[in-house]
C-alpha cells in the first residue's frame, strides 16, 4: 500500500500479482474517510458559473492541504482566520452579484417587496440547490429568506435596490454555509455512530461524489434530478452517467486537478504562480507547457485508447505553434487540432513530456535525483527516503566537459548514499537527452556528450534501459504503475488512502485500466462499483 | 451597561486620535489593569550559533553579528542559549519542529501523511496536543474580541511543518496572509465613515446569524466524525460574532491601510512580513486581543523559487543553502539570519511604540518569544533551539540578560513560563514531550 515501502524494500504488487483475476477475494471493508471541504479550485469550479463571476475566487480562498500530491482538505477545521477568508470571498462575489442582480435572478416585472419575496424565493431554491448539491430543507429555506427580509427591511432604498442588497446578502450566507463549504454526507435515521460503522451514502452523496471524480466541482441538474427522482439510483445509471460526464467540457476543467497533481507538475505550477521567468522560459511560455501537458494526458485518458501504455510511449504531442518552436525546433505547424508527430526514436509521451522535464530540473541543470524519483514515486508509487539529516543536498554543478554522470558519481560509489540513490540516479540519467526545458539535446551544456543509459532495478521489469523512450516502454508492461494509478485514482476520488484490505480492489482495478476496452476510463467505472464508493465509514 | 456600549460612549468622547496613543482601557484604569499579552514569532531553519551567541566579557554581554540589529532592546531581551526541542516523535525536524515548539508534543504516529521522512520512520500524522497561544486564550475567555490572533507569511498550509498554532489535536489555527485582508478584517470598522461601518456590521451579523442557524440545521444529520468539525465552524462564527458586536472603534488608532501587494511574489515578503507585524502591535495595542502569532515561512519545504532572498542579492534557495557547510553558504546563511533579527527588531519597535497609561510601553507588558522549528540547519539539530524573549520587563519579566543553560532542558520551560507570565502558575509542565518542571527561572525577577 503507499507508503509501505522504505530503502530498498518495495511494495509488493499485492494479493493479483502473479495469480488470474478472481483468484484475490475483495474485502467489503473500507478505507475511514473524513469529511472533505471543498478545495480552492471545487469552489471556484461550483460557484463561477452559478454566479456568472467575472473572476475566479481561487486565489483568495485557505490553502488546501494535502493527500500525497493532491489537494485534498480532510483533516483541518475552520479556524476564524479561515472563516474571515470566506467571508471576505463570500463578500467579493456578493458585491458583484448586487450589482447585476436584475440580469441574474430574472424575474419579470415586478414593483413591490412582495412579488421580489417571491422571485427571490425561487431564485434561491435553485441557487442553493447547486451550491448544497441538494434540495433545501423547509427550515432551511425559511432561515433564508428569514436572512432576506432583515435586509430588505433594513433598507430603504426602491424596492429592487433592496430587493439586491437581499440575494447579496443570502448568497454570501450560502457561500458561508457548513453544507457548501462540506461535502456533507449525511447518515440515515439508523446510524448509531458505532466504532467501524458505515453507512449507505444517499443519491444525493452518490451523485455529488461522482461530479468531484470527474469535474471537480459539484453535480449539474441532470444529476440533482437523478437523485431527487423518487426510484433509487443504479449501478447502470451511475456508469451512463460516467459516459456522458466524460464527454462534457466540464471534464476537461475538472480534469487537471488529478492530472496534474498526479503528473506532480507543482513545480512548474508554482514557478508560473511567481509569474517570472524560470529555466529561461516567460510565464506565456509556461503556460503553454502546461497546457501541453493537459491536452496531452486529457487526448490519451478522456479522448483516446485511455491506456497508460499510450500515455507512456506516445510519439505525439499537442502543442501550440509558438511552443513547438521553442521545444522541438519546428517551423511546421502542428495540425489544426495543435498535433504534432514526434521522432519515436526520441520522444515518448510522458516520460518525455517538457511539462514534467521542466518541473524535475533545477534552474540551470538537468537532475538525474528528481527525474529519477519521478520514476519512482508518480509512476510507480514506491517511496524514497528523504535525505539524512546531515548531507549536503545543493545540487552539484558540471564543470566544463565534465558530465553529469560523473558530477554525481559520489552517489553511486559512496556507500552513505548509494542506498538509497542506486533507487534515483540510474533511472535518471535515461532522462538526460533532455535538458531542463524538455528540448532534445546530443550534449550537455557543459559540452559533454549526453550517455542516457540507465539500470532499473527493485520492480518486476528490471534491467538495462538506453533511454527515456525505452524506459517508457519497459515499465507500460508492468503491473507497477498501473497499480499506481489506481491507488492515486484512489486517494484523488476519497481523500483517503487504501487500506490492506482493500488490496484485492486495487488490483481489480489496475487490471481494468491494464486489460479493458477504455482503459482509464474503464477502470473509473468499476470504482464507482466498489463498496468503497457506496459506503462510507467516517474519520 | 455592557462593555461594547461603555466603549462606544468613550468613542464619542475621544474621536480625535492621538498618534501614537492607542489605548485598550477606560479613562479611569490605572496602571494595574494594564493587560498582560503573549505575542509568538516563528523564522525557519535555525541560525548558526557561532555567528548568533553573544560575547561574555566582565559579567556583561554583548550582541554581535546575527543579533546585532538588535542592540536598540538589548535591555529588554532575554537571549536563551540551551533549550531543546524534548518532544521527539515522528517525522524530520523541519516537518515535526513546528509543531513541537509552542505544543512541546511529538506529532501523531498515524498513517495521515505517508510521505516517509527517515528511513524506519514512514508516516506520521497531525499535532498531538495544542499550543501554547491556544491554551492561554481559552484560559482567558472571552475578553477580548479576537481570543487569539494569527498572522502569517508564506506559510502555505495543509501539514504539520508548515503550522506554529493549534487550538487541538489536528486543529491547526491557518494564519491569515493577506495583510490587506486581515486588516479589513480587524480594522474595517475604521476605514468607513460611522453609519456605513455601522450598515455593514448591522448586514454582516444578519449573514452571520443566518450561517449559524443553517450550521443548526445540518448538524443533526451527519456522523459524530463530521459534528467535530461543524463545532470548529461554529465556534469560529461564535467568535467573529463577538468580534463585531465590541464594535472596535475610537479609543484606538487604526494602522494605515496596507494596500494589497501580489503575495505570489517573492520580493515582496519583506513587506507583507513588515505589515503582518504592524498589524499584530496594532492588534495587542487596540485591545482586539491578547494572543497573537507571526509566523514567517514554514519549517517543512521552504524550497523552489519562493525560498531565495532575492532582496539580500542571493540566488540560491534557503533550504539547500543550510545544508550546505561551505564558507560561502555560511556567509550567505548569517546573511539571513541577520536580517531576521532586523525583522524582529522591527516588531519590537513597534510594540515599544505604544505607550501605556501609565508611560511604559505595549512591549514591556508583553512577553514576546521567538523560536524556530531547528537549531542547527546544517544538521537538523533540535537539542538547542534559538530562542529569544523579548518584553514583560513591567509585567514580572527579567531582561537584559543573556542566559546559558546546560544542555537537556525543554522548550517546554518556555511555554510554562508564557503560562505563568499570563497568571495562569498551576501549570508546571506543558505538552507530553516534557522532560522537567516549572518555568524557566531565569526569566522572572
Amino acid at each position: 500500500m503507499p507508503g509501505g515501502g522504505g530503502a530498498g524494500q518495495f511494495p509488493g504488487t499485492g494479493g493479483g500479482s502473479g495469480s488470474g483475476p478472481g483468484s484475490c477475494v475483495e474485502s467489503a471493508e473500507v478505507s475511514s474517510t473524513p469529511m472533505l471541504r471543498l478545495t480552492q479550485e471545487q469552489y471556484a469550479n461550483i460557484v463561477k458559473p452559478i454566479f456568472s463571476l467575472r473572476d475566479s475566487p481561487r486565489a483568495l480562498l485557505p490553502a488546501d492541504e494535502n493527500l500525497g500530491p493532491f489537494a485534498v482538505n480532510g483533516v483541518a477545521t475552520i479556524s476564524t482566520g479561515i472563516a474571515l477568508q470566506y467571508r471576505a470571498v463570500a463578500e467579493a462575489i456578493g458585491a458583484e452579484i448586487e450589482g447585476k442582480v436584475a440580469t441574474l435572478v430574472p424575474c419579470g416585472a415586478m414593483s413591490t417587496d412582495a412579488q421580489f419575496l417571491a422571485c427571490a424565493q425561487t431564485y434561491f431554491t435553485t441557487t442553493a440547490k447547486l451550491l448544497f448539491r441538494r434540495s433545501l430543507t423547509a427550515a432551511e429555506l425559511s432561515n433564508w429568506m428569514a436572512v432576506y427580509q432583515s435586509v430588505v427591511s433594513s433598507r430603504a432604498a426602491t424596492a429592487a435596490k433592496n430587493h439586491a442588497a437581499g440575494v447579496a446578502a443570502v448568497v454570501e450566507g450560502l457561500l458561508q454555509s457548513p453544507s457548501f463549504l462540506f461535502r456533507v454526507e449525511r447518515v440515515p435515521a439508523s446510524f448509531s455512530n458505532g466504532p467501524n460503522e458505515t453507512f449507505p451514502l444517499d443519491d444525493n452523496a452518490l451523485v455529488s461524489r461522482l461530479s468531484f471524480l470527474l469535474w471537480n466541482s459539484g453535480p449539474d441538474q441532470t444529476l440533482l434530478s437523478l437523485a431527487d427522482a423518487p426510484e433509487p439510483l443504479t449501478q447502470a445509471a451511475l456508469v451512463s452517467q460516467i459516459e456522458r460526464m466524460l464527454e462534457s467540457p466540464q471534464a476537461k476543467i475538472g480534469f487537471p486537478a488529478f492530472s496534474d497533481a498526479w503528473a506532480d507538475l507543482k513545480s512548474l505550477k508554482s514557478d508560473l504562480a511567481a509569474g517570472r521567468d524560470s529555466h529561461g522560459l516567460t510565464p506565456v511560455q509556461m503556460l503553454q507547457l502546461l497546457q501541453e501537458n493537459r491536452r496531452f494526458v486529457q487526448s490519451v485518458f478522456l479522448e483516446g485508447d485511455g491506456k497508460l501504455s499510450t500515455l507512456l510511449t506516445a510519439p505525439y504531442t499537442i502543442v501550440s505553434a509558438d511552443l513547438a518552436q521553442v521545444i522541438y525546433g519546428t517551423s511546421a505547424a502542428p495540425d489544426p487540432s495543435g498535433r504534432l508527430a514526434l521522432n519515436p526514436a526520441e520522444r515518448a509521451g510522458l516520460m518525455t513530456n517538457p511539462a514534467v522535464l521542466f518541473s524535475h530540473s533545477h534552474n540551470e541543470v538537468t537532475s538525474p535525483v528528481l527525474r529519477g524519483k519521478w520514476v519512482r514515486e508518480t509512476l510507480l508509487c514506491q517511496t524514497v527516503p528523504d535525505p539524512p539529516p546531515d548531507v549536503n543536498i545543493t545540487p552539484p554543478v558540471p564543470k566544463p566537459g565534465v558530465s553529469i554522470r560523473e558530477t554525481y558519481s559520489q552517489h553511486s560509489t559512496d556507500p552513505a548514499c548509494r542506498g538509497c540513490h542506486s533507487l534515483m540516479d540510474p533511472l535518471g540519467f535515461a532522462f538526460e537527452s533532455f535538458d531542463e526545458i524538455g528540448r532534445f539535446r546530443t550534449a550537455e551544456r557543459g559540452g559533454a556528450p549526453i550517455d542516457s543509459t540507465g539500470t532499473l532495478i527493485g520492480t518486476d521489469v528490471d534491467g538495462a534501459i538506453m533511454n527515456a523512450v525505452e524506459l517508457g516502454k519497459r515499465l507500460s508492461t508492468s503491473q507497477l504503475p498501473y497499480q499506481c494509478l489506481a491507488q492515486q485514482t484512489y486517494r484523488y476520488a476519497f481523500g483517503s488512502s487504501p487500506i490492506e484490505s482493500e488490496t484485492c480492489t486495487i488490483d481489480r482495478l489496475a487490471r481494468d485500466a491494464q486489460n479493458e476496452p477504455g482503459g482509464f476510463r474503464a477502470m473509473v467505472k468499476s470504482l464507482v462499483a466498489t463498496p468503497a464508493f457506496l459506503v462510507r465509514k467516517p474519520l | 451597561m455592557s462593555s461594547h456600549s461603555r466603549r462606544r460612549v468613550l468613542s464619542m468622547l475621544s474621536s480625535i486620535p492621538v498618534a501614537a496613543s492607542l489605548r485598550s482601557l477606560p479613562a479611569d484604569a490605572a496602571p494595574g489593569d494594564i493587560p498582560k499579552r503573549v505575542l509568538l514569532f516563528f523564522t525557519p531553519h535555525g541560525t548558526l550559533f557561532d555567528r548568533w551567541r553573544p560575547t561574555v566579557a566582565g559579567g556583561t554581554f554583548t550582541l554581535k553579528n546575527i543579533l546585532a540589529p538588535l542592540q536598540p532592546f538589548k535591555e529588554k531581551l532575554s537571549i536563551i542559549d540551551g533549550l531543546g526541542m524534548t518532544a521527539g516523535g515522528p517525522a524530520v525536524a523541519h516537518q515535526r519542529g513546528p509543531a513541537a515548539l509552542f505544543t512541546g508534543s511529538p506529532l501523531a504516529k498515524d498513517a495521515t501523511f505517508d510521505r516517509p521522512s527517515v528511513p524506519g520512520d514512514q508516516t506520521f500524522g497531525w499535532n498531538t496536543t495544542p499550543s501554547v497561544d491556544q491554551v492561554i486564550a481559552d484560559r482567558l475567555g472571552a475578553v477580548t474580541p479576537y481570543r487569539s490572533i494569527e498572522l502569517g507569511v508564506a506559510c502555505m498550509g495543509g501539514v504539520p511543518g508548515h503550522h506554529i498554532s493549534y487550538r487541538g489535536p489536528a486543529q491547526p489555527m491557518t494564519p491569515r496572509q493577506n495583510p490587506r485582508q486581515a486588516y479589513v478584517d480587524l480594522f474595517g470598522g475604521f476605514s468607513q465613515t460611522g453609519g456605513d461601518a455601522a450598515r455593514l456590521t448591522k448586514r454582516r451579523l444578519s449573514v452571520l446569524n443566518g450561517v449559524k442557524q443553517d450550521l443548526a440545521l445540518v448538524k443533526s444529520s451527519v456522523a459524530s466524525a463530521d459534528f467535530r468539525k461543524l463545532t470548529a465552524q461554529a465556534d469560529a462564527l461564535a467568535e467573529i460574532e463577538r468580534g463585531l458586536q465590541f464594535g472596535v472603534s475610537g479609543t484606538c488608532v487604526s494602522p494605515t491601510d496596507p494596500g494589497e501587494k501580489p503575495l505570489t511574489d517573492v520580493d515582496f515578503l519583506p513587506w507583507q512580513l513588515a505589515r503582518q507585524m504592524e498589524l499584530a502591535a496594532a492588534a495587542l495595542a487596540c485591545g482586539l486581543t491578547r494572543v497573537a502569532s507571526i509566523q514567517y515561512r514554514v519549517g517543512e519545504n521552504d524550497r523552489g523559487s519562493q525560498g531565495i532572498y532575492r532582496w539580500l542579492g542571493q540566488t540560491s534557495e534557503h533550504h539547500l543553502t543550510s545544508h550546505d557547510g561551505s564558507a560561502e553558504a555560511r556567509a550567505k546563511l548569517e546573511e539571513i539570519y541577520t536580517w531576521y533579527s532586523s525583522q524582529f527588531a522591527m516588531l519590537l519597535q513597534k510594540l515599544d511604540s505604544y505607550k501605556e497609561i501609565d508611560g511604559s510601553t505595549l512591549l514591556d507588558h508583553t512577553m514576546v518569544v521567538w523560536g524556530s522549528e531547528l537549531g542547527t540547519a546544517l544538521t537538523h539539530d533540535t537539542k538547542n533551539v534559538p530562542f529569544i524573549v523579548a518584553g514583560g520587563g513591567k509585567a514580572g519579566l527579567k531582561t537584559n540578560q543573556y542566559v546559558q543553560l546546560a544542555p537537556g532542558g525543554s522548550n517546554s520551560r518556555i511555554l510554562v513560563s508564557l503560562m505563568h507570565f499570563m497568571g495562569f502558575t498551576d501549570v508546571q509542565r506543558f505538552g507530553t514531550g516534557d522532560n522537567g518542571t516549572g518555568v524557566l527561572p531565569a526569566l522572572f525577577t
